[in-house]
């Protein structure tokens, strides 16, 4: 599967993290349980386009579009 | 015999912490704060058997490597030994449907070897949403009890009291492996700091900002030893492992029907982070809470106001006349009137923004915001701040501790001000009075109004200037990481709410209350002596006339002879005289002494401009806003005044440099008390005063030279 970064996702896809470019970041996320290999459904983007926010683990988190960016992500999952 | 423990509450940020505490503590809780920074420490007393429990409310932290300084204070917490605070016991607080990112911070306690007690709250939205865990496989499998709690329906309480008071030990268990290489490192930095433990050694080599600064020289050298190039790579290594772990027992412990989310958040979703409806009932909102704060608020605001009225004119029958009456009225009273009436507006304002929290909306506002504020240095978060200002600044200010980046904190304190409060209604209705007629425009839109609503946008807009340039002075690249969750609806906890609103208020009325105080104190003075017997001269120029009017029956020239008298005493009292000494730099702006004056006296407080204003005139205080009579009376009086060329001193050119004036100058004692409580420093609040002050000044000096 092709890994693309977050952004690209249609709203309703749902996809698996596969890399997260940014350490800064990825610590940023692991903080709120969200890590390499989690599934998760984009869920709601806002009306500006920025953030977003993907459904995973039993909630939401907002990500900036911008540090979206930094997340690759390979679609496919429930 | 009473055996004493020190127990803390840790956990994640909106795992149900504060609803803990406030089952376990009622009100029996005080807020202080860590000693030399801004973050409060909420602590509390419970009994338990024959213990007495000192309960602490640490910061809700993620991991034990903090990220923001509320974190920070949580870990410092609970890595030194030494800390006043730190524990006997610890009780980590999880959430029952986000165990895997809870159990993160307790595998790092646990190598730490504090006694733990795990509480795993929300087990009722748990249930909600089919999951089913194992409390006491996943007890064994940690080696600490594990305690199923639903604080919203005081499920559990009890057992978690027992809990507390039976552990004394720290678990067994051991989870993360320090690799052979780092030990002998590990080992000098315990000695080094006064660790007992491999993990304390271990933390210390990868992050000393949590210890005592003077080892960090040590620390360093002992990390550049260990050949520690990137402790941020290891910290997420380390993070992943445990993390890795924790997924291995949970797949033991917790049974799930891989489920959604709980439907009703994602309808709600649907329509609050609409693009056209999300905004909509949004702004719906907020004039929801303006408008009921306007209605509401007014009511105990008149009732306090009649309430120091009364007792006022009580302890005028029973006080003897002289300066010792006055003080105690016109100084004591008025600076507790003062800060008393504060109170309905800041309770009211703290019950809508905890509501707004509590449920989980407030994280969409903030999501659906968040882009627009960041060209002016501001995060979704400073939002409601910023719209709380335009009730009032206080409270907004006081909500500024949940914006963690410090600098966006510092900008969103000193900018809220110049959102056009609600102090500022009285002297905005009376000035519009003056000069724009009452006519209607589109429909129910009066010109007044129009204006009105002009001013407002004129703050909101200077508050995004002023913004743009703290951003710019400060250096503040808005661009950090902005990660954040969107929790679950839930039903509001309404003791939380209430605990919050009696905490803030009291926070208010005794930090602010002091400096309110002593400035209604000295504006008394001021205006109530005046040099030598300037006073005495008024008062035997005016006594027998009043006496002669009263005797005769004529009420209506004894009042009025009465209010000269008060006007006289103001001109020659010292802050008339003050007036007349700062004419000359107000005069640029289109103002004389008279105008002088109540700005001097309104700079406790905006209102008091109307009040001021009325005794200059020789009239009693009209209720602006509702006594239309009354209020056209002053502005009667206001109009006919003339200065030394003939020309009508209020005219437009002078009303709306006024108006300007109010727009923006600082005249609120308890926001820059506020202010000082929350940046903790005076420089600053010295800061917020200069540049406002500086601002009007420039603005209603550039206004009259306009219009004029």
């Amino acid at each position: 599967m092709q890994a693309l970064p977050l952004p690209s996702l249609n709203l309703g896809e749902s996809a698996k993290i596969v890399a997260i470019h940014s350490s800064e970041l990825q610590l940023a996320l692991m903080k709120l349980g969200v890590m390499k290999g989690d599934q998760f459904r984009l869920s709601n983007i806002a009306p500006l386009g920025d953030p977003i926010a993907i459904e995973i683990n039993r909630t939401k988190i907002s990500i900036r579009k911008r540090d979206a960016g930094n997340i690759m992500v390979s679609r496919g999952g429930e | 015999m009473t055996t004493h423990k020190k127990v803390v509450l840790v956990g994640n940020p909106n795992v149900g912490k504060s609803s803990l505490f406030n089952s376990l503590t009622g009100l029996r809780q005080k807020v202080g704060n860590f000693s030399g920074v801004t973050v409060s420490r909420k602590s509390g007393h419970l009994r338990i058997g024959d213990a007495q429990i000192e309960l602490i409310d640490l910061p809700g932290t993620y991991t034990l490597y903090p990220k923001s300084e509320d974190e920070r204070i949580a870990c410092e917490v609970l890595h030194n030994t030494n800390h006043p605070d730190y524990p006997d016991l610890a009780v980590v607080v999880l959430d029952a449907t986000q165990l895997k990112r809870g159990l993160l911070l307790a595998t790092q306690l646990i190598d730490l070897q504090i006694p733990l007690v795990l509480a795993v709250n929300m087990v009722d939205l748990a249930e909600q949403s089919n999951v089913h865990i194992h409390y006491t496989r996943l007890s064994k499998l940690l080696d600490v009890p594990v305690v199923a709690v639903s604080a919203l329906k005081d499920r559990g309480i009890k057992e978690l009291k027992q809990a507390i008071q039976d552990t004394h030990k720290p678990s067994s268990k051991h989870i993360l492996s320090i690799p052979n290489g780092f030990m002998r490192c590990v080992k000098e930095a315990n000695s080094l700091i006064g660790g007992t433990v491999p993990y304390m050694g271990y933390r210390a080599l990868m992050d000393a900002s949590v210890f005592d600064k003077k080892y960090w020289e040590g620390l360093a050298s002992l990390q550049a030893e260990a050949n520690i190039e990137d402790p941020k790579a290891l910290i997420s290594n380390e993070l992943l492992v445990r993390y890795d772990r924790v997924d291995g027992m949970l797949s033991y412990v917790v049974e799930e029907s891989k489920g959604r989310l709980a439907g009703i958040t994602h309808r709600l979703d649907r329509i609050l982070l609409h693009k056209v409806w999300g905004y909509t009932i949004f702004l719906g909102i907020l004039l929801l809470i303006f408008q009921s704060l306007f209605t509401w608020a007014s009511v105990p605001m008149d009732m306090i106001d009649g309430g120091i009225g009364a007792l006022g004119g009580w302890l005028e029958g029973v006080l003897p006349e002289g300066w010792i009456r006055s003080l105690v009225i016109d100084g004591v009273l008025a600076g507790l009137g003062g800060v008393v009436i504060f109170i309905p507006q800041i309770a009211l304002l703290f019950l809508f923004i905890s509501l707004l929290e509590e449920s989980g909306y407030m994280s969409r506002v903030v999501f659906l915001m968040d882009r627009i504020m960041q060209p002016f240095g501001f995060s979704g978060r400073s939002v409601i701040p910023l719209i709380g200002g335009m009730a009032c600044a206080i409270p907004s200010i006081m909500m500024t501790r949940t914006i963690p980046n410090p600098k966006e904190r510092l900008i969103t304190i000193m900018v809220t001000p110049l959102m056009s409060c609600s102090a500022r209604l009285p002297v905005y209705v009376l000035l519009i009075a003056m000069f724009v007629p009452d006519d209607a425009v589109l429909g129910f839109f009066t010109l007044q109004g129009l204006v009105m609503t002009g001013l407002y946008v004129l703050g909101f807009v200077m508050a995004l200037l002023a913004a743009f340039v703290f951003k710019t002075a400060l250096q503040y690249k808005a661009d950090g990481i902005f990660v954040a969750e969107l929790p679950i609806y839930r039903m509001p906890r309404w003791k939380n709410v209430g605990i919050t609103i009696y905490q803030k208020s009291k926070e208010f009325v005794v930090e602010a209350g002091k400096y309110i105080f002593i400035v209604a104190i000295v504006l008394w003075f001021l205006a109530s002596n005046g040099p030598g017997d300037t006073f005495s001269t008024i008062d035997k120029k005016y006594v027998p006339q009043i006496e002669a009017a009263e005797s005769e029956g004529k009420k209506e020239l004894g009042d009025e002879l009465k209010y000269k008298q008060a006007s006289e005493k103001l001109e020659s009292s010292y802050a008339g005289r003050l007036g007349k000494m700062i004419e000359p730099v107000i005069k640029p702006l289109g103002y004389d002494w008279k105008i002088g004056i109540s700005l001097i006296a309104s700079f406790a407080a905006r209102e008091v401009f109307v009040g001021t204003m009325a005794t200059i005139y020789s009239l009693e205080e009209p209720d602006v806003e509702n006594d239309t009579e009354g209020r056209s009376l002053l502005i009667r009086r206001m109009k006919e005044e003339k200065n030394e060329r003939g020309e009508t001193v209020y005219s437009l050119a002078v009303i709306l440099s006024l108006l300007v004036f109010y727009a923006f100058a600082m005249q609120c004692i308890s926001t820059l008390a506020v202010t000082r409580k929350e940046t903790g420093s005076w420089w600053w609040t010295f800061v917020m005063l200069a540049y406002l002050t500086g601002l009007a000044y420039v603005a209603a000096f550039v206004v009259f030279q306009l219009f004029r």
